[in-house]
């Protein structure tokens, strides 16, 4: 098979970026400009990325690029510009290693980058470690506040025990079928079927949903969200979570796609279970970040719905869904960490009479949660629609119903937050002043949160072209 | 017969060493004798013409992770009389089922004889005629080499947490 390493160029951009960031990172005193030298290696990934072919299989077949692949690449890179800024923003919060922070950040998305494109178990471990391995120094990164340090250790230590079972799951399934490739294992799985083969599969798919965060390996999403940075919560939020989806899909439609009977009842029963966790425990939360979490955890159920649907229209629903859903996060999280910058706190209660204080902060976060609770004319409401009527097609009606009235029900905790700062009156009543970059940047991603809403055609109909791919 | 008494020696060695792990009353000869049991273990990957295996034992387990046994006994101080308080007494019925479990499913493996897993390209013929250390090697080089390469990234974002994380400097 060909090497054909010009697939993998713009991964290799932003490692080249990433090493120039390490050098210069000796010589800067102001560390937002080894940031800034990051924003522009992921503009110039972002245009390699538009050059390189959209089809073809690199490195003996270990990596495959197709078009779903480079949009899930883009959505990478579109997350790490935002995260990079609300780094920026957070700069003057974090008090050590300051310039290893972007460092890192970008680390964690050259992994996400290589997991959208593994076409091979070892590739998939291997880049899934790179980026978790990042993500568990980000999250404990602020060592002077004991919050941070949990929120890390914990990561690490559900991280450790789920990279364990996606690993025995593995090496079930290279038992049974004596390879490692994606396309020699999807080909073996057509011969026959056996115990281990089974038992494999739910390993790993267990193991998944750890970066997932659903049933059973949510546990440390709370914790984790609340006590890292923010930038670093938004990065697990936005990042880390579609990572685990891309996998999720590549791996349960493409390769274990011949054998869905064997895993359809497990994904539908998470599924279920975790939307019904997520949206009823982020009622009583008293902290936006935790909130969150549960809505995030909510959220990995909705996707895991249009895994369980296994057809096209779920492939597609299911990328429209992750993109307002990054869009929604990216909005709401640039708020917190510049209405933190000011306040101080992540408590819901904080944000009482925020839109006298910052009427576009507030109309941000506005938008953000309501794309997340999935009200129209949003996103979010779209993205929802679709994952309900791919359950409904495939009959999984029990499923689409408990998702709508889940989804009513999340309404309450994002009211809740919009209560607070729309129709109480504020103490503190000093405006909050954002730069024009700030505001331009706010702007921008409302109108895209808005647009995908009111106007979703053009992107679902190429998306529905580049689901076809899983099949 | 040369090799059948060499597996004898080396396998009666390695159980008895390992029973002398869980004999000792002290924390440091148990961990000595975990070493000695890991090297005959090492000696039956060889006559099992496994010898990247036993190369690997001996560097990961003796080298590696004994070694780190020891630190952290060395650390906690760890006193005869105290080891047992970190046994959990919970642990012991529990034993009881598992351990009888375990010996089963020895023996049933070994009645039942070899296991029947299809082995992909690498065939118990081809991996004699080559060797498996000089197989692994070459795929490991060839094919493998981009996950390869990404374990050096991993090793380097690694070294860079340990001393963000460890260390007290680095303020600017």
């Amino acid at each position: 098979m060909p090497l054909n390493i010009h697939l993998l160029i713009p991964e290799l951009v932003l490692l080249s970026f990433i090493i120039l960031m390490v050098i210069l990172d000796f010589f800067v005193r102001d560390k937002r400009q080894i940031g800034v030298v990051g924003v522009v290696g992921t503009v110039v990934t972002g245009l390699a990325l538009i050059l390189v072919p959209k089809k073809g299989s690199a490195l003996m077949g270990l990596v495959i690029q197709d078009p779903a692949a480079v949009f899930f690449k883009f959505l990478f890179l579109i997350v790490a510009l935002s995260i990079l800024y609300m780094a920026i923003l957070y700069d003057e919060r974090i008090k050590h290693w300051k310039g290893e922070f972007y460092i890192l950040i970008l680390f964690a998305i050259l992994g996400m980058m290589f997991l959208a494109s593994a076409y091979d178990f070892i590739t998939l471990f291997v880049s899934l470690e790179l980026m978790a391995v990042s993500l568990y120094i980000l999250a404990t990164y602020m060592k002077d506040d004991t919050r941070s340090i949990e929120a890390g250790f914990k990561y690490l230590v559900t991280g450790a025990l789920a990279s364990g079972f996606l690993l025995y799951g593995i090496s079930f399934l290279y038992g049974y079928t004596g390879y490692t490739g994606f396309e020699e294992v999807a080909g073996a799985l057509g011969q026959g079927r056996g115990g281990f083969l089974t038992l494999g599969l739910f390993l790993v798919i267990l193991g998944l949903t750890f970066k997932l965060s659903s049933i059973p390996f949510y546990i440390w999403a709370p914790d984790v969200y609340e006590g890292s940075p923010t930038p670093v919560t938004a990065l697990i939020a936005a990042g880390s979570k579609t990572a685990g989806f891309v996998v999720a899909m590549r791996l349960l439609f493409t390769v274990l796609g011949p054998v869905k009977e064997e895993w359809i009842g497990l994904v539908v029963f998470l599924s279920g279970a975790t939307i019904l966790l997520g949206n009823l425990a982020a009622m009583p939360q008293k902290n936006i970040k935790r909130m969150l979490a549960y809505a995030g955890i909510g959220s990995a159920g909705y996707l895991l719905i249009g895994i369980a649907a296994a057809s096209i229209l779920g492939a597609e629903a299911m990328m429209f869904y992750l993109l307002t859903y990054i869009f929604a996060i990216i909005g709401s999280f640039l708020a917190i960490v510049i209405f933190s910058r000011v306040s101080g706190s992540d408590s819901i209660d904080a944000y009482i009479g925020l839109s006298r204080r910052s009427p576009l902060l507030a109309a941000t976060l506005f938008i953000g949660l309501l794309s997340l609770a999935g009200v129209p004319p949003l996103g979010g409401f779209i993205a929802k629609f679709y994952i309900f009527a791919a359950a409904v097609k495939e009959g999984l009606i029990g499923l689409a119903v408990v998702g709508v009235v889940m989804a009513i029900v999340s309404m309450y905790y994002f009211l809740l937050v919009v209560k607070r700062m729309y129709l109480i009156e504020p103490e503190v009543v000093e405006p909050i002043e954002l730069n024009l970059l700030t505001r331009a940047t706010l702007y921008g991603v409302n109108i895209v949160t808005i647009l995908l809403g009111i106007y979703p055609g053009p992107f679902t109909d190429w998306l529905m072209e580049v689901a076809k791919d899983f099949f | 017969m040369v090799e059948a008494i060499a597996f004898y020696v080396f396998g009666g060695l390695s159980v008895l060493t390992a029973l002398l792990v869980i004999f000792q009353r002290d924390p440091v000869r148990s961990a000595i004798y975990l070493v000695a049991c890991f090297i005959q273990v090492a000696a039956l990957f060889v006559l099992l013409r496994s010898p990247f295996l036993a190369a690997v034992q001996v560097f990961v387990y003796v080298g590696a992770v004994v070694v780190l046994f020891l630190f952290v006994i060395m650390v906690l101080e760890l006193k005869k009389e105290r080891f047992s308080e970190y046994i959990h007494r919970g642990q012991r019925p529990w034993a009881l089922f598992i351990i009888p479990a375990l010996i089963g499913e020895v023996g049933y493996l070994a009645v039942k004889g070899k296991s029947k897993a299809s082995l992909g390209p690498y065939s118990e013929e081809f991996l004699v005629k080559q060797g498996s250390t000089e197989s692994l090697g070459k795929v490991l080089f060839t094919k493998y080499i981009f996950p390869f390469e990404v374990v050096s990234l991993l090793l380097l974002v690694a070294l860079m947490g340990a001393i963000i994380l460890t260390m007290k400097r680095g303020k600017e």
